[in-house]
């Protein structure tokens, strides 16, 4: 039948300690590369190049699984749907607990131990080890989550959208939360997500994706003041402002996210752009650095002034 | 077995005007999904309307001056509401892929709408959905009608969905959580055509969402919603920049935007939602509230009341509970 390029040659890079958006609309390639930067999925070709807690650098796209095995407990996920990642049938103390149990923690006393620690660490109290995941609200499911992911000290945690299913007064909550362990545990961030204002409070760095390709990268600041990319800017127009008074740009994006089963020809955003010239339906635009650690992959990039949000 | 009364509304009172979009914003279990249903008395049983009127205000037939009908009093299943639901008042559901039927075509389900409210033949019918079709701007629509649910983008799904609701140009379109599901340039465009259409058509619109952003660019009117009682209604600008409720004051504050300084503590509402089955006595807020008053927030209700010119607050911050009881 054919073959869809879910994410189609992208490169990027994570520094130690920071936390990188990878932000995008549906079918953009966001979700397909964060699982495949934990090998959930396997890339058909490339490298992902990881720097090990020893020190080593291994392309994890190259590892057999026993190869991998060890490095696992160095990546986890944080999962977006609180309901559907617990296992109703696990309590507290199972689910925390699994992942030290594969790892080869055999004394049922020591995972207790260390399954509370990890409870208070998300602000749940240690008590409720016994109790089932029913018994607990969206954001404290959320919680159970995090605590799963941090149990065996991971150095790198890709975070899926991990506050859209929550309620708007829980997502301050997780999101504090989120920053507060980073801090404590020196953690690194993949965090994926649609929502560009929690983006904004939260990454350091900033990835833009479409229809598996990245067209820009930036610092967040730089990427919220001053995009240089055609969709970053509509991105940030079509977000609606929690304000009355500040009406939401004129300007629409026309058209509809081209599906990644048959992109368009040359660049893909194309047909949607409204600066598009003849050169952008034929060819695609190389993913470029503009200026020190600010990429776009636009023709145009260097002569467009294009608007960010204040 | 039975385990006791959960109010999922307990008290809302609405005032509906046409060419206006009232908001209804609120967090899950505050009833706003409730309240729609129970407007299109479709609230699934046990659940039923205990007390109050749904007054409909219809344009008034041959020389008659005015036509109330008060949907609260209607059968359900009567054939006046069942020309009410989908003639006067539309739905736009939140999942259009759940609400349209996979095995038919999309234009099949439009004429079927079309044909249960109006005296047209198919052809006719046709047309008419047609003419929707382009008033929503989804582009082939001759080759679109002809298509299923699952072959349209998410996009064109909910535009499909409006033009469904428009058919049978509704005196009042009820709009639940029309955009959560569709990415946020999609958003901005149904957002654009709801609008449009709203004004062309001078109907009405309640909207209801969880997402303060929306509302803001959407509504005229706010009613805030929490565990089945309306904290606060007022005019959108008041409910951004002057509200009252603490509820409301620190939902606003907790939503991180594009404005906020990053990678600082967001100010949150402490504590999280208790489910409807367990509402706190007196106010439903009051466990998470700065201002909460023990002996008063924990042991009476307070009422909806006016609090400033277009605004009312329910909050013993304004009104005593003398005053309320």
């Amino acid at each position: 039948m054919g073959y869809v390029r879910a994410v189609d040659d992208i490169n990027f890079f994570i520094k130690e300690g920071e936390t990188l958006g990878l932000v995008g609309e549906s079918g953009c390639g966001k979700t397909t590369a964060s699982r495949c930067v934990l090998r959930a999925l396997v890339p058909t070709s490339g490298q992902m190049l990881f720097r090990t807690a020893s020190g080593d650098v291994v392309d994890l796209a190259k590892l057999n699984r026993d190869q991998l095995k060890p490095l696992r407990s160095q990546m986890q996920m944080i999962f977006q749907d609180p309901y559907a990642s617990l296992n109703p049938r696990m309590t507290l103390f199972d689910i925390v607990g699994e992942p030290l149990l594969i790892g080869g923690m055999r004394h049922r006393r020591e995972r207790e131990e260390r399954v509370a620690e990890l409870l208070r660490l998300v602000g749940l109290r240690p008590e409720f080890m016994q109790r089932f995941p029913h018994a607990f609200s969206g954001g404290q499911r959320q919680r159970i989550g995090i605590a799963r992911a941090l149990a065996l000290n991971p150095r790198l945690v890709v975070a899926d959208e991990p506050v859209s299913a929550l309620d708007v007064s829980v997502q301050a909550q997780t999101l504090n939360l989120l920053l507060d362990l980073q801090k404590r545990l020196h953690l690194t961030y993949l965090f994926v997500s649609h929502n560009l204002s929690v983006v904004r409070h939260i990454c350091d760095r900033v990835t833009v994706m479409y229809v598996g390709k990245i067209v820009e990268t930036a610092t967040s600041d730089e990427l919220f003041v001053r995009p240089r990319h055609p969709y970053t800017t509509a991105l940030l127009a079509a977000l609606p402002v929690a304000d009355p008074r500040v009406k939401s740009s004129n300007v629409e994006l026309p058209g509809e996210v081209a599906s990644p089963a048959n992109p368009p020809s040359g660049c893909y955003f194309h047909p949607r752009c409204e600066y598009c010239i003849d050169r952008c339906k034929t060819e695609a635009p190389v993913y470029r650095e503009l200026t020190p650690g600010h990429f776009a992959a636009c023709h145009r990039a260097d002569e467009l002034d294009l608007k960010g949000m204040a | 077995m039975d385990e006791g009364v959960v109010k999922a509304v307990d008290g809302i009172s609405l005032d509906v005007y046409p060419g206006q979009v009232f908001g209804i914003v609120g967090e899950s279990g505050c009833g706003k999904s409730v309240t729609m249903k129970a407007l299109l008395r479709i609230v699934e049983p046990p659940g039923r309307i205990v007390a109050g009127e749904m007054l409909l205000r219809r344009p008034p037939k041959n020389g008659e001056t005015t036509d109330i009908v008060d949907l609260a009093r209607l059968n359900p299943r009567g054939q006046e509401m069942r020309d009410i639901r989908g003639g006067e008042i539309a739905l736009i559901p939140q999942e259009p892929m759940a609400a349209f039927s996979p095995v038919h075509t999309v234009g099949n389900q439009i004429i079927e709408a079309i044909r249960l409210h109006r005296d047209v033949n198919q052809r006719e019918a046709r047309k008419i959905a047609l003419q929707q079709f382009r008033d929503v701007g989804i582009p082939a629509p001759e080759q679109r009608l002809d298509e299923y649910s699952w072959q349209l983008s998410g996009g064109l799904r909910q535009r499909a969905m409006i033009a469904m609701a428009l058919s049978c140009n509704p005196l009042i379109l009820v709009a639940d959580e029309p955009t959560t599901a569709v990415d946020v340039t999609t958003q901005a465009q149904v957002l654009r055509l709801l609008r449009r259409l709203q004004e062309e058509r001078n109907s009405a619109i309640i909207f209801i969402t969880h997402d303060l952003g929306v509302i803001a660019q959407m509504a005229d009117f706010v009613t805030v919603m929490y565990l089945g009682l309306v904290m606060e209604q007022g005019s959108v600008d008041d409910i951004f920049h002057n509200p009252n409720h603490p509820y409301t004051k620190a939902l606003l504050e907790s939503i991180p935007s594009i404005h906020t300084t990053p990678r600082v503590d967001l100010p949150t509402i402490s504590g999280s939602i208790p489910h409807p089955f367990n509402r706190p006595a007196g106010c439903p807020f009051y466990p998470r509230c700065t201002k909460f008053m023990p002996g008063k927030c924990d042991q009476h209700t307070p009422a909806l009341l006016p609090a400033g010119e277009n605004q009312k607050v329910s909050c013993f911050l304004y009104h005593d509970v003398e005053v309320t009881a």
